[in-house]
This record gives C-alpha cells, sequence and structure tokens, in this order.
C-alpha cells in the first residue's frame, strides 16, 4: 500500500534540535521551501457538471532559480484554490499553476502577481538542482515544523529505476529511498535534497516497506527546460507497446540471434512518432540511438546498470528530437529512425483534463466522454467489473479509431416525461445525432441543432440502437433542469 | 440466490382425511384416493453422481450422491426434476415404507425445464398404485396445497402445506438460462423436495424445486402448464426441448419513439432490438419492426399479453409450443402492417449459456497446454475474466459467431514443463488460428495439431492478443509425453 501523506508536525524534538544546528549556521536567506495549500475538488463521475466535496491538501515546494515553485501534479491537480504560505506560516499569497505534468508528476507553480508586484518568495534562498545521484548517495528528506523549522531525515538512495509514480503510467526516472518518515498528517511532496541541491521530488511513501519514491532531478530539469519557452510540449513518445521475448521458440521464429535481446511490438499507436516511422507490430527493436536492448527490454546504461529502454526516449530526449531503431522485421535487420512527438491523445483518457469532463445534456439524456475515471468509479475491480463494451474500447482503442475522435457515452437518462422507456438505457456510445457522425463531443451539439420533423434521432451500440426524442420537448426539460439547479447543460472545450 | 432442492421425496398425498380407508386395487379405480394412496405413490430417488472435473478433463471427477423425490404418473413413469438424477452413475427408488432399493434409470431427462422421467428395471412391485393426476391448470392465487417428499430432517414421508403466493415467469436454476412460468407457494420446500408432488386434492398442481436462499418461505414449484408441455414433447419417444422465438425486444413506451416509428400514442406493441442469426425470426423479423400481435395475441408496451385474464409475457405463446410448430406474428415495418408465421426451432447454440450436465466434458490436452470449448460450465470453473474471452460468449449467438465457429477453444492452462517454462499470458484467452488458418471447432484444431506435416514453428494466436503463442514442432510430442506422464494422463483428447 501507497502512503501518501507525510507528516508535517513535528514529534521528535531530538530531530528538531539537530536540525536546527545544521541548518541555521550556513545560510543567511532562510531556505527555499514554502508550503502549498491547495482546495481541490474533483468532478462527480454520474452528474460531471457536480464537483465532488472540497478536500484540502498541504505539501512542500521549492524555489528555483527561475523564481517559481516546483512540486508535484498530484498536489495541485484540480485545485479550485492554491496559496502558498512562508515556512513560518506567517505570510500567505494566492498562486497559480504555470504548467503541470501529471505523467511526470510534476508542476510548476507561481504566486499570482496580480495586486502586488513582490511576493516572499523573492526573499528565500533558491534551490539549485542537483547532478544525478548514484545508488548509496546519503539524501535529506525536508518537512517543516509548524514554527517553520525544518525536520530532516536521512537516507540513502537505495536504487534508481524507471518508474511510474503516479497516475500516467509512463515510466521516470527516479529514486527508491530506504529508510522511515514520518507519516501522518497532510503532507504531499517533500523535498530531498542532496548536499544542498535539490535531488527530486519524494512523491510517495510506503510505509511497510519503508520506501520512497522520488522523481529526479533530472526529470525536473527536462520539465523545466520544456516549460520555458512558455510552450509546453511534454516528454516525447514512440508510441508502441512491447513485450519481452524470452521464450526460445519464440525468438527462434523470429529469427533472432543468440546474442539479440529487444523488445517485441505488440501495438502501434495512431499518429505516433513510431508509425509515422514504419514501425509495424510484430518488429522487435533491437536497439535504440545504438544501445542494444536485452531480452527483458533493458540497456545498460553507463552510470545506472540496466535501465529500460523507455527511459532512453522519455529520459534522454526532447519533442522533435529523433532517435535511430535497429529493427528486426522477419529476420532482417533495419535501421529505422523516428522523430519523436509527445505521446498522441489517448482514445480513453485516464483523467479529464483541469477544465473538467466534458459532456452534453439534451433532455435529460447526459452524454459523456468516457475516460478512465469513468471506468474506475466501477470500483476496485473496475476492470472486470465495468461494462464489456466499455472494457472492449479500453484494452483495443485501435479496433474504434476509425469511428470515433473520442468515445461519446451516453450514461445516464434523467428521468422526466420524454425519457419514459429509456430510464434503462446506459452506457451506449452514441455513434450518430439527426444523421451526424459523433467522433467526440463537440460534434453532439452540432447534431442535435438539426432534428427532423420535430424528433431527434440518436443511434446507439447497444439496444435498442436508437432513441426518439422530441425536440421542443427537450428544451423545456432541460430549461427545467437549469432551473432546478443544473449549472450547464454542456461542456465542450477543445 | 435461487438454489435447486436436491433432496427428493415421494409421497403421494390424497387430499383431507378419508372416512373410507378404501384401498385402491388399481388406478382406474374412480373413487377418492386416500392420503395413504397417494402417498405410496411418492417415492425416494437416491442417485449416485459422478461430476467432472473441468479442470483435469481426463480424469474420473468427483463422485457424490444426493436424495430426491420422484411420483408414479403412469405405468412405471416416475416424474422427478432433471437436477435429481443429473450425472447420474446409479440411480435408485425405494418405496414408501419397503427398504427394498430398485434400480432405476432415466427415459427422458430435460435439463431446460429440469424435469425428467424415470422407469424401474422391475415394476411388479408398485403394480397396483395409483397413478398421480396432473391437473388441468395453474393453481389459482391463495389456493391451498401441500409438498410432498423426503426432504432434509428425517428419513420418512413429509409433508406441508401452504398456499399459492405468486404465479410468475422466472429463471430455472438448475439450467441457470431457461426461463419458463412457476409457481410459488409458501409451504416449506426443502433440500430433498425436488421432484415431488405440490398436491391439490389428489392431483398434482406442480413439482417442488427450487427455493430461494435469501427469503422465507417461499418455495417454487414447476407448474402443470411446464409438465404437461414435457410430458406432450416426449410423447414420440424423444425430448426436443424448448422452442424460442430469437428476437429481442425494447419496451415500447416512449412517445416520441412511437411517433418517429409512425404509430398513433395510444398503439401496442415493442420495439424489435435483435433478431437472432439463424434463429425463427430470421428472415422475417429484423430490427427495427414493432411486433404488434402473437398468435392474435395483442402485445403491449412492456411486452406482455393477456392470457385468461391474467397479464403475462408474450414468450408464454412459444413457450407451449413445439418444434415445428407455427406462431403468426403481426407487425408494423416501414408503417405497413404485416403477417408472418414462423416456424419455431430449438436452438442447439444458446446451450452454451446453460450449464451442461451428463456429459464428459470436450477436450484436447497436447504437449502441456489444455484446449477447451467455452461454455457456461467452463466459464464458471475457469472463472475467465479475460473481456475478449467474455465479449465472444456474449454475442456469440447475439452475433451469429456460432454461424462460423462451432466451437470457441480457449486454452485453459499450461502446465509446467521445460518447453513451457517462458509462456505467459496466453492462459484464459480463445484460439484465433494456428498456422494462419481459423480455428472453428475443437475437432479441426485438434486436427491441424494433430497433422503429421506441422511446420517448423506452429504459430498459434489469441483472440485480442497481438503476442502469438509459437512452438517448435518438433518439441512437440517429447513435451507431450513428459506432461501427460507427469499428470497421468491416459486419454489426451475428448472431442
Amino acid at each position: 500500500m501507497k502512503f501518501y501523506l507525510l507528516s508535517l508536525s513535528a514529534v521528535f524534538a531530538l530531530f528538531l534540535v539537530s536540525c536546527n544546528e545544521q541548518a541555521a549556521e550556513p545560510q543567511e536567506k532562510p531556505n527555499g521551501f514554502v508550503r502549498i495549500n491547495a482546495t481541490l475538488q474533483g468532478y462527480n463521475v454520474v452528474q460531471p457538471w457536480d464537483r465532488t466535496p472540497p478536500t484540502t491538501r498541504r505539501g512542500l515546494g521549492a524555489v528555483l532559480e527561475n523564481g517559481q515553485i516546483i512540486t508535484s501534479s498530484e498536489m495541485v491537480a484540480n485545485n479550485v484554490y492554491l496559496e502558498i504560505e512562508s515556512a513560518d506560516g506567517i505570510k500567505k499569497e494566492a498562486a497559480q499553476v504555470v504548467v503541470i505534468d501529471r505523467e511526470a508528476n510534476l508542476a510548476l507553480i507561481t504566486p499570482t502577481r496580480d495586486k502586488q508586484e513582490e511576493s516572499f518568495i523573492d526573499e528565500l534562498n533558491p534551490i539549485a538542482l542537483s547532478e544525478l545521484l548514484t545508488p548509496g548517495t546519503k539524501v535529506e528528506t525536508w518537512q517543516l515544523e509548524s514554527n517553520g523549522q525544518p525536520t530532516v531525515t536521512h537516507t540513502t538512495v537505495n536504487m534508481v529505476d524507471i518508474l511510474a509514480t503516479y497516475g500516467g503510467g509512463k515510466g521516470f526516472f527516479s529514486y527508491l529511498l530506504k529508510g522511515s518518515l514520518q507519516s501522518s498528517s497532510n503532507s504531499y511532496t517533500l523535498p530531498v535534497l542532496a548536499n544542498g541541491k535539490l535531488a527530486g521530488i519524494l512523491t510517495s511513501y510506503d510505509s511497510d516497506e519503508q520506501l520512497s519514491e522520488v522523481v529526479a532531478s533530472s526529470v525536473i530539469e527536462s520539465f523545466l527546460a520544456d516549460a520555458k519557452d512558455g510552450e509546453y510540449d511534454g516528454f516525447p513518445s514512440l508510441g508502441i507497446g512491447g513485450t519481452s521475448i524470452k521464450d526460445q521458440a519464440f525468438r527462434d521464429w523470429l529469427d533472432l540471434g543468440e546474442e539479440d535481446g529487444g523488445v517485441y511490438v505488440t501495438t502501434v499507436l495512431e499518429s505516433s512518432a513510431a508509425k509515422e516511422a514504419g514501425i509495424e507490430v510484430g518488429d522487435v527493436i533491437l536497439a535504440l540511438d545504438g544501445k542494444t536492448l536485452d531480452r527483458k527490454g533493458y540497456y545498460d546504461d553507463d552510470q545506472y546498470g540496466k535501465l529500460s529502454w523507455t527511459h532512453l526516449v522519455r529520459g534522454q530526449k526532447k519533442v522533435g528530437e529523433s532517435v535511430s531503431l535497429t529493427v528486426n522485421r522477419e529476420g532482417e535487420k533495419k535501421e529505422i529512425s523516428a522523430v519523436l512527438k509527445k505521446a498522441p491523445p489517448k482514445l480513453i483518457p485516464n483523467e479529464y483534463r483541469e477544465q473538467g469532463p466534458k459532456f452534453y445534456v439534451k433532455g435529460g439524456v447526459i452524454f459523456q466522454q468516457l475516460t478512465k475515471k469513468y471506468l474506475q468509479a466501477y470500483g476496485k475491480d473496475w476492470a472486470s467489473r465495468a461494462p464489456l463494451n466499455l472494457l472492449d474500447l479500453h484494452l483495443q482503442p485501435e479496433n474504434y479509431r476509425e469511428k470515433m475522435d473520442e468515445a461519446v457515452l451516453l450514461t445516464m437518462v434523467i428521468p422526466s416525461q420524454i425519457t419514459v422507456g429509456y430510464e434503462q438505457v446506459v452506457n451506449c456510445f452514441v455513434e450518430n445525432v439527426n444523421g451526424v457522425e459523433i467522433r467526440k463531443v463537440a460534434d453532439l451539439e452540432q447534431g442535435f441543432a438539426q432534428p427532423k420533423e420535430g424528433i431527434h434521432t440518436i443511434q446507439l451500440s447497444e439496444a435498442p440502437y436508437t432513441i426518439y426524442l422530441d425536440a421542443a420537448a427537450c428544451e423545456q426539460v432541460d430549461q427545467a433542469l437549469l432551473e432546478q439547479g443544473l449549472p450547464a447543460l454542456k461542456r465542450i472545450y477543445e | 440466490m435461487i438454489k435447486s432442492l436436491t433432496l427428493s421425496c415421494l409421497f403421494v398425498g390424497a387430499l383431507a382425511a378419508q372416512e373410507v380407508p378404501l384401498v385402491a386395487d388399481a388406478p382406474e379405480v374412480k373413487a377418492p384416493l386416500s392420503n395413504t394412496e397417494i402417498y405410496s405413490s411418492v417415492v425416494r430417488i437416491e442417485c449416485s453422481t459422478q461430476v467432472y472435473d473441468y479442470q483435469s478433463p481426463w480424469a474420473a471427477g468427483r463422485f457424490g450422491g444426493g436424495i430426491g423425490t420422484g411420483f408414479l404418473v403412469g405405468k412405471n413413469k416416475f416424474l422427478t426434476n432433471a437436477h435429481v438424477v443429473s450425472n447420474a452413475r446409479r440411480i435408485i427408488i425405494n418405496k414408501r415404507g419397503s427398504d427394498i432399493k430398485h434400480n432405476a434409470k432415466i427415459l427422458h431427462i430435460a435439463h431446460d425445464c429440469d424435469l425428467a422421467l424415470l422407469e424401474v428395471e422391475d415394476f411388479s412391485a408398485f403394480e397396483g398404485l395409483p397413478y398421480l393426476k396432473i391437473a388441468d391448470d395453474v393453481p389459482k392465487l391463495e389456493s391451498e396445497v401441500k409438498a410432498v417428499g423426503y426432504p432434509v430432517g428425517g428419513n420418512r414421508l413429509s409433508v406441508t402445506r401452504g398456499v399459492v403466493s405468486r404465479i410468475d415467469f422466472r429463471p430455472y436454476a438448475h439450467s441457470q438460462i431457461d426461463m419458463h412460468l412457476v409457481v410459488q407457494v409458501d409451504a416449506a420446500i426443502n433440500p430433498g423436495n425436488s421432484g415431488g408432488p405440490v398436491l391439490q386434492g389428489e392431483e398434482v398442481v406442480g413439482v417442488a424445486f427450487q427455493g430461494l436462499t435469501q427469503a422465507d418461505n417461499t418455495g417454487f414449484m414447476i407448474p402443470v402448464p411446464v409438465i404437461e408441455r414435457f410430458m406432450k414433447d416426449i410423447d414420440d419417444g424423444t425430448y426436443d426441448k424448448y422452442v424460442d422465438l430469437g428476437a429481442n425486444h425494447f419496451p415500447l413506451f416512449n412517445p416520441a419513439m412511437k411517433h418517429a416509428l409512425g404509430l398513433p400514442v395510444n398503439s401496442p406493441g415493442v420495439f424489435i432490438s435483435d433478431v437472432t442469426p439463424q434463429g425463427a425470426c430470421d428472415g422475417v423479423l429484423q430490427r427495427g419492426d414493432v411486433l404488434l400481435e402473437i398468435d392474435g395475441n395483442v402485445i403491449d408496451n412492456a411486452g406482455n399479453i393477456q392470457v385468461a385474464g391474467e397479464q403475462v409475457l408474450m414468450h408464454e405463446v412459444v413457450e407451449r409450443k413445439f418444434a415445428g410448430d407455427q406462431v403468426e406474428l403481426t407487425f408494423i415495418r416501414d408503417g405497413k402492417k404485416q403477417k408472418q408465421a414462423i416456424t419455431l426451432v430449438p436452438f442447439e447454440a444458446s446451450r452454451i449459456f446453460a450449464v451442461s450436465y451428463d456429459v464428459k466434458p470436450r477436450y484436447y490436452f497436447k504437449a502441456g497446454f489444455l484446449f477447451q470449448p467455452l461454455d457456461f460450465n467452463l466459464m464458471r470453473v475457469y472463472k475467465l475474466s479475460n473481456p475478449a474471452v467474455r465479449n465472444f460468449y456474449q454475442n456469440y449467438v447475439r452475433e451469429g459467431i456460432f454461424n462460423e465457429r462451432k466451437d470457441l477453444v480457449v486454452l485453459t492452462n499450461i502446465f509446467e514443463d521445460e518447453m513451457t517454462s517462458n509462456l505467459s499470458g496466453f492462459t484464459g484467452k480463445i484460439v484465433k488460428s494456428v498456422n494462419d488458418t481459423d480455428i472453428v471447432s475443437l475437432k479441426q484444431f485438434h486436427e491441424i495439431m494433430e497433422a503429421d506435416d506441422l511446420p517448423e514453428f506452429t504459430v498459434i494466436r489469441f483472440e485480442g492478443t497481438k503476442k502469438p503463442l509459437v512452438l517448435a514442432s518438433s518439441e512437440l510430442q517429447g513435451a507431450h509425453e513428459r506432461v501427460g506422464k507427469r499428470l497421468g494422463i491416459t486419454q489426451p483428447a475428448n472431442l
């Protein structure tokens, strides 16, 4: 079980004393740490116009040399109010997100300087990014006491790995720290220092194993470099899915040599870098940029030993750069160069974006974009409990790409006199409305603008396959819904 | 949860106690039967079973047994539940008050309506016992009934009383998918009552067969129409099974939907949403039709018809028919009213959704791999959860997959061996092709795999998975012998 909550409160006086001594001496300015208080509200899965009850999250951020504050994306995602607070808790200022990357679990925030030009963070000592660390290096995990004094926990880097610390499932260069941390109240996202420099951001702590996961400084560095010009591209992606190839008969069939390793390509995402470079399902990627991959998909890193091949792309490249691939295709070796892109949007995104889930209401019939979050609402066993047609789309999106850009789902029918008989129609994909093909939520608007003879005709993927609504009555029902407190009848954005 | 009542008892009880203890000397005697006489025709059935193990289908399986009830309905004809004598190896009938065990066998068994007819090797001991008469119709709501049988709690005959609480159309637990008329009574019906008569006077109004685990005072019996249909079906010497309309409907309550379909607001009928390929309605009905009448009975917007003043599902019309019978459908297509007769047929493909009994599971074991055709039993035993498999299963009939693929062959297990040690991610998936030949049945799959001229590599592809399973054909035989020996498999296939 992962633990994201780390304590802020001081418990051990001894710690406090030793830290005082350590922290007080060399610095003239206070350390570049701020508290971040976020009020977060997600969205109701069933009623996407509603937000979930607000929760607050407190964590830390580090002031960087560019005057902005780095923290985890988890800390600020879906925030409705964000503020920074001085370490001693005396000064507070509103803040805003500059860039957020949920896959890397990083966010850059800045004080909102509309009203006052100055911020208390200008007085702080910015923290420089550290060089990459090797296993065995001593590091300090920083927490703040309520009086502003730091609590520092000394641990060592146990190992480095390519880990997906949060959400997106994409691996980034991370440290695993071994050692116990105080873990009680509200504190997300702790800075980890090595020799006074920022080695990374601690994003999770497992109290059973006493292992912390830390997004390394190199990932932060790439994130900052990307965000610098004000246009954030995101981390690059090749856009393939693959499996390791240990089975001997399979290797022989692929005509792989004894010394060859490689990754067997099982998926090539539409409009991805790999697709555009001509990589095909069934290819075996033997090497990337000259680094050969072993049978499990690891390459030999000069400094860190075995690391996942994905690091050669996501950890070492930028969007727009190219990577050279050595590929085995039906027994022949090919050299392929791929220009890296941001990962193409998933047909079923993990989450809705900051704007909230896309939805559309007509006559009390609720349409939404299908997200993984929606599937996950089916509980812990969602992967087997969610409706089969939705799971099929989730697992085999390539079979649906031709028909849709977003999965538009009829998720609910609010009972009214015009939806009589449709109460059980749920979780059907919407294919067509009044003759307009529905490829994305926004198409609904166009479709519903043209009822025929006063009737909306909605074609669905499941029985009864077509439902009809009285167009004029729809307007009345929707008007009534607005009067009853529905804030809006749609949320559509590009 | 509905559970079958597997203990059953056979006692025919006459109605109220008789003043005149007239001993019936022949079943033909018209004088009222005494309770004792009636009970004497209710027998205890002892069944020893052998249930095959789908996880090691080559093995003998699990031996067990149970007790149920049956009753005499004709010369050497004992009626009971199918589930009392399913998977039977030996059936013994005990006459009331006698310890003689009479060997019996199944004459007819209908798993789709949970009824079976048995006969004993030597009927002489039962000669002279009255044959219980099946009543003419479903008993009235609230009328009193009594259940007679050999339920748990003792060895002797038990009689319980109650009233008819509900008449409904419900699933039969034995096969899991079939739905027929059931009558709910509040007489205690317990395991062992299964197959026993539920009486009104001296007439049988039902066969006790299942209960509900979450409710008290609810027992269910198979009512007269279902019993009669079974008896009539086997008249010609074979049981032809129930027939099916092969069409799904959607309620037609919505005014805009009616308007769009060109119907007046008060029009009856239901919307046809799916027509089973090759089912009885295939080629007659199509999606989007509005079904108005079935055999002249007007269908309401929920899909009900009125029969003798009672509201019943329109399927009740089909329920009472037999293979080869016709049904007249009245429907509207493109605003035009049409009338057409369809011929009803049993629909074998849909048995994939039913629990199967009495049949040794089919399988094919090769070189450490176990392949089995997908059916309800397999889904349940292996808890197959792969969405691709569940999708195929769910759409097997609806999308007509059965037309091309007689079996969906599933790789259910990979047994450890040096050849299989690096293989993972393939179990629980449906075989799509072998060496680029699409697999349509277990038999065909077996033929391909056992061919003398397999290519150097045997490449098996699975539904929903990109990576194929590749085997060095020359190594198959060695692995086959190693694993077969270890598991003690003497028969590698049952096709």
